[in-house]
């Protein structure tokens, strides 16, 4: 009866409810569907003469362990999309997830809008680890080349994570703190960056900025591994946590008030951020961007409610990252990073114009 | 005067002009299409089979292989003896080295080279070597100038349109750059391979861009049977052994090329030797290299190889803070204008740059004021090397390395070196009919810039 006071039917509000239940699922489906056509782009492109039922056909018969004459196209074709195409893309499925539930995770913390899982020094972190590997040649590991590069970069990243925990028990830590001191820990990381590289050649700069701007490029089986376990057990821990970060997106006295000890859970969403996101960084290098649009875009058609936006934004960023390795795949030698941020840019733009019009909150 | 002794005496004039002409054309240095010439090719070919360790595959290396199987000599200080790589020599290296000196077509060739972690190893591939993919610029050039251009199947990057257009106009573009093989790129090799009648030959790699080649593209390679010969060949010693190797392996007028190249390379380098080898340190023009305009060349870098063939005495030998502050293999930018300011006794600055050919005079006066007055992000090149234009030259990175080498000597030791013999040296190249330099001329090419032909073009 108080619904229809308010001019709200039971009718209507039951219709409201399975429209926005019909967004999450259509939502959720195109993702899935999207997913899945890049993933099958990226293992087609280029072969001439192999078409899409060849493609399937090469996949049906590895599994059946039949093989093809060496050196045809076909066996080319095989070797490619398995050594090559499906732990390039699986790569850009875990990597996109990953950032995507960390940027949810922190904008909800954070109750900022701009926050994603670089906004705590992460990723110059990982950077200054990766780029004193390939720079100085100094490795955390006694292994060197590519793995070392990637312990590097992990030890890295949790510099800055670990240093934010430690001041988060000896001072009240605000989310504006937290940023501020992210900001601070960036900017520290990196003058050394640039020290680094400015005194180095041009072709060891080169790898290095390569390393920077982030790629998927020679991702092998053997890199999705750590990948996969950290990406899966963290997206579990956030999804049982997110009704908790619902509350905390309604701001922090809010949250107390709900019986949410803050500062507890705050520390426990920055450890697991930083786990997860130092686990893909140290592999792809920084890709932009996925962290922070894909929640928005997600919030934008289905609402705010974490427990729907969490894992929606998953599947929004590993689509939005597969679609960006399969343009940067077909320019040959752009790093995904690069078509990441001219993608992103526009696209966030875009947000913010959108939800002014609508005039709502964007977290 | 009688008639018999008018003849005889035009008959003595006569034997006296060919013994002269001879003895010019024979010894005169650059002169000579012969490719026996006087200097000894110190470049030894890098082919199992080759049991002397010399330029070529011939009967001598059978006298050595049969002394071994006849227990005559030892396989230890002949190990290139051992043909098939199998730690005998039986009849089977015999038939097999018999096959190479008769240049069978279809013989298996085990070619000395590099593994991807620099050490050495053999790799087999298929006499005459045909449709190879070559990546990296230092071995790109020497696969060309072996005139191996016409078996390049496919190219992973060719950034020099008149230099590299025996590629370009014909092998396929995998599109990779000269730093990376995307995976696209990678994928384009496979599909050439596999649209490659008989599959590629092999895939020549310079060793500055093996992280290029992964665990998973090497197991590629291994599973596909394409063979990969690595060489590091930046430094001028190192490109004329490569030039040698390649053009053997292509068989016919590319082996014939290649022995001429490594001919004149040595001549050139034994004239230098001859000439400033014996000098001593406190003799010797000091020089620091330098390269991309403002970076400096660590100690072990390859330019300063090339620079002491040509007689030079690196600075680091000379000055500890040098030494100390530019220690490494490859190049560090220089902070600041005053980077240089603590050198200033250096004799020359080699400053490598490579500069496509094919140019009008427009074009080289263009090119000269470029590179002299490059702009380095608002700071021109000349700001870095203000006090030093009178020993700093430019010289062309793609020009063959004994060509550089020349230029090099000829700015370290103008008074015995000449700027036309260095530009000799050059045309000598350029006659012997290398794919790169065809239908160049001294006008078409920038090879040296100083700051005399700088003040030239821009008076």
């Amino acid at each position: 009866m108080e619904y229809e006071e308010e001019g709200l039917t039971r009718d209507g509000l039951k219709e409201e409810y399975h429209h926005a239940i019909a967004r999450k699922i259509i939502l959720l489906t195109v993702c899935v569907l999207g997913i899945v056509l890049f993933v099958g782009l990226l293992s087609l492109s280029n072969y001439e003469g192999v078409g899409l039922k060849e493609t399937y056909e090469i996949i049906w018969n590895h599994i059946l362990g039949n093989e093809y004459p060496s050196k045809s196209l076909f066996w080319w074709a095989d070797r490619y999309i398995w050594n090559t195409a499906f732990p390039h893309a699986l790569a850009a499925i875990i990597a996109g997830a990953a950032l995507a539930i960390c940027g949810t995770m922190m904008q909800s913390m954070m109750v900022n809008p701009l926050a994603d899982p670089y906004s705590t020094g992460i990723s110059s972190g990982a950077c200054f680890g990766a780029i004193c590997a390939i720079v100085v040649g100094v490795s955390f590991s006694s292994v060197t080349g590519e793995m070392g590069i990637v312990t590097n970069a992990f030890i890295g990243a949790m510099v800055p994570a670990l240093l934010i925990v430690f001041l988060a028990q000896r001072i009240h830590m605000t989310p504006a703190t937290l940023i501020l001191l992210g900001t601070a820990i960036s900017y520290f990381f990196n003058s050394m960056i640039t020290y680094l590289m400015v005194t180095t050649d041009a072709d060891t700069l080169q790898s290095a900025y390569m390393w920077q701007v982030g790629s998927l490029d020679g991702m092998s089986w053997d890199s999705l591994p750590i990948m996969a376990v950290v990406t899966v057990i963290g997206s579990a821990i956030v999804m049982l946590l997110s009704s908790k970060l619902n509350v905390m997106s309604l701001g922090e006295n809010s949250a107390i008030s709900l019986g949410v000890d803050v500062e507890r859970f705050r520390l426990l969403c920055l450890v697991l951020m930083a786990v997860m996101t130092a686990a893909i960084v140290s592999f792809t290098g920084i890709i932009g961007f996925i962290g922070l649009v894909a929640p928005h875009m997600v919030r934008l058609v289905i609402g705010s409610d974490n427990r729907f936006v969490a894992p929606i934004s998953m599947a929004a960023g590993a689509l939005l990252l597969l679609a960006a390795d399969y343009i940067a795949f077909q320019f040959s030698d752009i790093p995904v990073g690069v078509v990441m941020s001219v993608i992103g840019s526009p696209v966030f733009f875009l947000i913010i114009l959108w939800q002014t019009r609508k005039a709502g909150a964007i977290y | 005067m009688e008639k018999k002794t008018v003849t005889i005496i035009a008959a003595v004039v006569v034997v006296a002009i060919v013994v002269v002409a001879a003895v010019l054309v024979g010894f005169g240095g650059n002169g000579g299409d012969d490719s026996s010439g006087d200097s000894e090719i110190a470049s030894q070919l890098q082919i199992r089979g080759n049991a002397n360790d010399d330029y070529t595959i011939d009967d001598k290396d059978m006298e050595i292989l049969e002394d071994v199987m006849a227990g005559e000599r030892s396989i230890s200080d002949y190990p290139l003896a051992d043909v098939n790589n199998d730690g005998n020599v039986d009849e089977t290296d015999k038939q097999l080295l018999q096959d190479l000196i008769d240049r069978k077509d279809g013989t298996t060739v085990y070619v000395l080279c590099l593994d991807v972690n620099g050490e050495p190893t053999t790799v087999s591939c298929t006499y005459p070597l045909r449709d190879v993919v070559p990546y990296g610029t230092n071995i790109q050039l020497p696969t060309l100038y072996a005139n191996g251009g016409q078996y390049v199947a496919g190219y992973f990057v060719s950034s020099y349109e008149t230099a590299e257009s025996s590629i370009s106009d014909s092998a396929v573009d995998l599109g990779g750059s000269q730093r990376q093989i995307s995976d696209a790129a990678w994928k384009n090799f496979t599909a050439l391979d596999a649209n490659t009648e008989g599959g590629l030959g092999a895939l020549l790699v310079d060793y500055s861009g093996i992280a290029q080649i992964t665990d998973v593209r090497a197991a590629d390679l291994e599973a596909a049977e394409i063979p990969m010969i690595i060489y590091s060949s930046a430094d001028a010693i190192s490109e004329i052994t490569t030039v040698l190797t390649l053009g053997f392996l292509f068989g016919g007028d590319c082996e014939t090329i290649g022995v001429e190249y490594a001919q004149k390379s040595w001549d050139i380098i034994n004239q230098i030797d001859e000439a400033v080898g014996g000098l001593s340190d406190d003799d010797k023009c000091s020089y620091i290299c330098c390269t991309m305009y403002i970076y400096i060349c660590e100690n072990d870098s390859t330019f300063n190889s090339s620079a002491s063939t040509a007689g030079g005495l690196p600075y680091y030998a000379v000055n500890q803070d040098f030494a100390d502050t530019y220690t490494g293999d490859g190049s560090t930018k220089m902070q600041s204008v005053e980077a240089l300011s603590n050198f200033t006794d250096v004799g020359a600055i080699l400053n490598n740059r490579s500069m496509d050919w094919g140019l009008d005079a427009a074009g080289i006066e263009d090119l000269v004021i470029d590179t002299w007055d490059h702009d380095n992000k608002g700071v021109s090149s000349t700001m870095y090397f203000k006090g030093f234009e009178d020993r700093l030259v430019y010289i062309n990175n793609l020009l063959p390395g004994a060509v550089k080498v020349a230029y090099m000597a000829h700015a370290m030791y103008g008074d015995d070196f000449s700027r036309e013999w260095a530009d000799g040296v050059l045309q000598d190249f350029i006659d012997m009919g290398t794919a790169p330099l065809d239908g160049q001329t001294l006008d078409t090419i920038l090879a040296y810039i100083d700051h005399d032909l700088y003040m030239e073009v821009t008076a």
